[in-house]
């Protein structure tokens, strides 16, 4: 998967590249809207991520431009969060818009959504990592052959925790897509929820499967 | 063109009203003199008439002589500007009282008298006006003569003349007096307007405080004058809450910028194994979630405070927001052995987001200042002219004083306490600007026994 970076601030554009190269994708960056615009005529991407407050041809005309040649997927980021600049950006033919600060598990997220649309993948009601496997359509969770006691929120945690196996999740993802609830609440509910999911699906086994990057969010993945 | 004062404008239009004034009356007063002088010749004329009548009754003989003609003209000479002259009429002769001071148009003699008094208006040649009266007169003998007595109105003419004369000389000066009398009256009514002027000039964003004195203002003017200082005094508290907004914000956000500067010039100091630097930067994470936090907050802010129409609002079921927000508490309650609990139900149209962050920060604060092992109670009504939720807790007494502020940006009860632990110090203000956008309002009460309620109220939804 290749991925353009279009932002003139060279640390954003650092960082934006190192991340997503760690991530497993061939990321080329650009510190203006021409070359930009250069790069997407000689290379075929899979996404862009365009900054919408370039020097010279801002973010607007390079999105114009790009819909004018390719249907390349497009990610919009912009400092300024107000709805019109959403509106407009998604009107022009963004595929995304994502207002700065954001958190980059999120950026993460949202590319590999984009990319998914394409693919369709069916979602399996029953889903295994190691030994552990949850079955969504009986709501029920084993660990080998033992069976483990959840709640309904925390088994909403692990069933997205398992469906996004390998992927780190924020605390705001988790928050918006276990508790429904869409701003960034300050709230410590996910750290003590995946504390009490850990207690009854990792502390008794010797293979932890729940793991936390700090500062970032949580991954479930089999790291032996 | 720079558009004429006030005052000359007035002045102006007044001189206008004068002049048509001054023409009206001037007009009525010398139709009323012209018929007045008219009425008082023909009286005189009449009078006349009957004094020639009743002498020549007596002095007419059948042959028709006037035995003194002398006391016929006696009667008229009195009068310089009478003419008389006499006719005979079967058979007509020559005038017999020969006064040749006029000569009576040919006409005159020939038009036919009755013993009526009629009055015929003419003009010589001279341009004088005369007024004749024509009679009929019966003499003892039965014959008849004719009587015409002419009056020489030159000096009526003179009058009317003289009074029209007069009143179009005095006009324009009249007009001067009025237009200048009505600009100084104007003038002199509009000056307390130049202390809005001295006011105004005085006012900038840095010196909201000069206000206008309303002594001595007339009654139109002084209200406009407290109108205009209650909008100052608006425009003065809004400008202060701002400066003061902008200084709380470069406050709040340098905290947590010095201990990043801090905890990454400290951790780079010297060299140390990468935990350390891990660990490093995992503070750093926290500090910066932090500023972005306040960031977006405060962007919130700005948004809701222009975007009032914008918004779609669709049907909430307010208890199954509170529900959703209680269950996203349920483990910091837990922890805290605190009982929540949501009774009542209401249906308000609304943005389901903010609506959940509304309640959220409620409960957020209500949590956090209960006393263990006590109740957090979301209530919801529905009343007749409002829908409200109520969160309400029990811990310490909220001081009267605070009560009016605690909905306004970084307000700190207790101003040596730092913010606690994530907050931004905005929830609150955040809370109002949501119920403002959905026309409702947010209020607050607190008993001393430490029962604190926060209200959300909203509109009725028509259905």
């Amino acid at each position: 998967m290749r991925i353009l970076v279009i932002e003139d601030e060279p640390k954003a554009a650092d960082y934006l590249q190192k991340g997503l190269s760690e991530n497993g994708y061939i990321v080329d960056k650009s510190l203006n809207g021409i070359d930009g615009l250069h790069l997407v005529s000689q290379h075929n991407y899979d996404l862009v991520i365009l900054d919408v407050n370039l020097p010279g041809l801002d973010g607007w005309d390079v999105l114009k431009l790009i819909r004018d040649r390719s249907n390349t997927r497009v990610i919009m980021l912009t400092a300024r969060g107000r709805l019109s600049d959403k509106v407009k950006g998604l009107d022009l033919g963004a595929d995304d818009f994502l207002v700065k600060p954001f958190e980059f598990p999120e950026l993460l997220a949202r590319i590999r959504t984009l990319l998914r649309r394409r693919e369709n993948i069916a979602i399996a009601s029953i889903l295994k990592v190691a030994d552990l496997e949850i079955d969504s359509v009986g709501h029920r969770a084993f660990r080998g052959s033992k069976r483990i006691d959840l709640t309904s929120k925390e088994f909403s945690l692990l069933h997205l925790l398992m469906q996004h196996t390998k992927e780190v999740l924020s605390r705001t993802q988790i928050i918006s897509l276990v508790w429904d609830m869409n701003f960034d609440c300050n709230t410590n509910v996910v750290e003590v929820s995946i504390r009490r999911l850990r207690a009854k699906v990792d502390e008794p086994f010797e293979r932890k499967l729940i793991h936390t990057i700090r500062g970032v969010g949580y991954v479930l993945e089999d790291r032996e | 063109m720079k558009p004429l004062s006030l005052s000359l404008r007035l002045g102006l239009s007044v001189s206008m009203m004068g002049a048509a004034l001054a023409l009206i009356i001037m007009s009525l007063t010398y139709l009323a003199l012209s018929l007045q002088l008219n009425l008082i010749a023909k009286n005189s004329l009449h009078g006349k008439i009957k004094q020639i009548e009743h002498s020549l009754n007596e002095d007419m003989d059948t042959n028709t002589q006037i035995k003194h003609p002398h006391d016929l003209q006696d009667i008229v000479l009195a009068h310089k500007n009478l003419n008389l002259s006499i006719y005979g009429v079967d058979p007509p002769t020559d005038n017999f009282i020969a006064s040749e001071e006029i000569s009576l148009p040919s006409y005159l003699p020939d038009i036919p008298a009755t013993i009526n008094t009629s009055f015929h208006s003419w003009t010589d040649e001279e341009n004088t006006r005369y007024l004749t009266a024509l009679k009929l007169v019966k003499l003892t003998d039965r014959k008849s003569v004719r009587v015409l007595l002419s009056l020489d109105r030159s000096e009526d003419k003179t009058l009317l003349t003289m009074s029209l004369k007069t009143a179009l000389f005095s006009m324009p000066a009249l007009l001067l007096l009025i237009g200048s009398g009505a600009w100084w009256i104007t003038h002199r009514g509009l000056s307390p307007l130049i202390k809005f002027n001295k006011t105004a000039s005085l006012i900038t964003t840095r010196d909201l405080t000069h206000r206008i004195s309303t002594d001595n203002l007339p009654q139109e003017l002084s209200e406009l004058a407290k109108t205009i200082n209650f909008m100052l005094n608006r425009l003065n508290d809004g400008v202060q809450q701002l400066s003061q907004f902008s200084d709380d914000l470069s406050h709040e956000l340098r905290s947590p910028i010095s201990n990043l500067l801090g905890m990454a010039q400290v951790t780079l100091s010297r060299e140390r194994p990468s935990e350390e630097y891990k660990t490093a930067l995992e503070c750093c994470i926290e500090e910066l979630e932090r500023v972005s936090r306040i960031v977006s907050d405060m962007l919130f802010l700005a948004q809701a405070d222009h975007s009032a129409s914008s918004i779609p609002f669709d049907y909430i079921f307010l208890e199954k927001e509170a529900v959703r927000v209680i269950d996203l508490f349920s483990i910091a309650a837990e922890e805290k052995q605190l009982h929540l609990n949501v009774d009542g139900a209401g249906i308000i149209l609304g943005d389901r987001i903010m609506i959940q962050r509304a309640i959220y920060n409620l409960v957020s604060n209500a949590i956090e200042h209960s006393p263990t092992h006590s109740n957090v109670r979301l209530a919801i009504e529905a009343r007749r002219n409002k829908v409200s939720l109520s969160v309400i807790n029990s811990g310490e007494e909220i001081p009267a004083q605070h009560l009016p502020h605690l909905f306004e940006r970084f307000y700190r009860v207790d101003q040596s306490r730092s913010r606690v632990e994530g907050g931004t110090g905005l929830g609150l203000a955040i809370v109002r600007s949501i119920m403002s956008l959905h026309g409702g309002t947010a209020e607050v009460s607190s008993t001393p026994e430490g029962t604190t309620n926060f209200s959300l109220n909203f509109p009725i939804v028509d259905r």
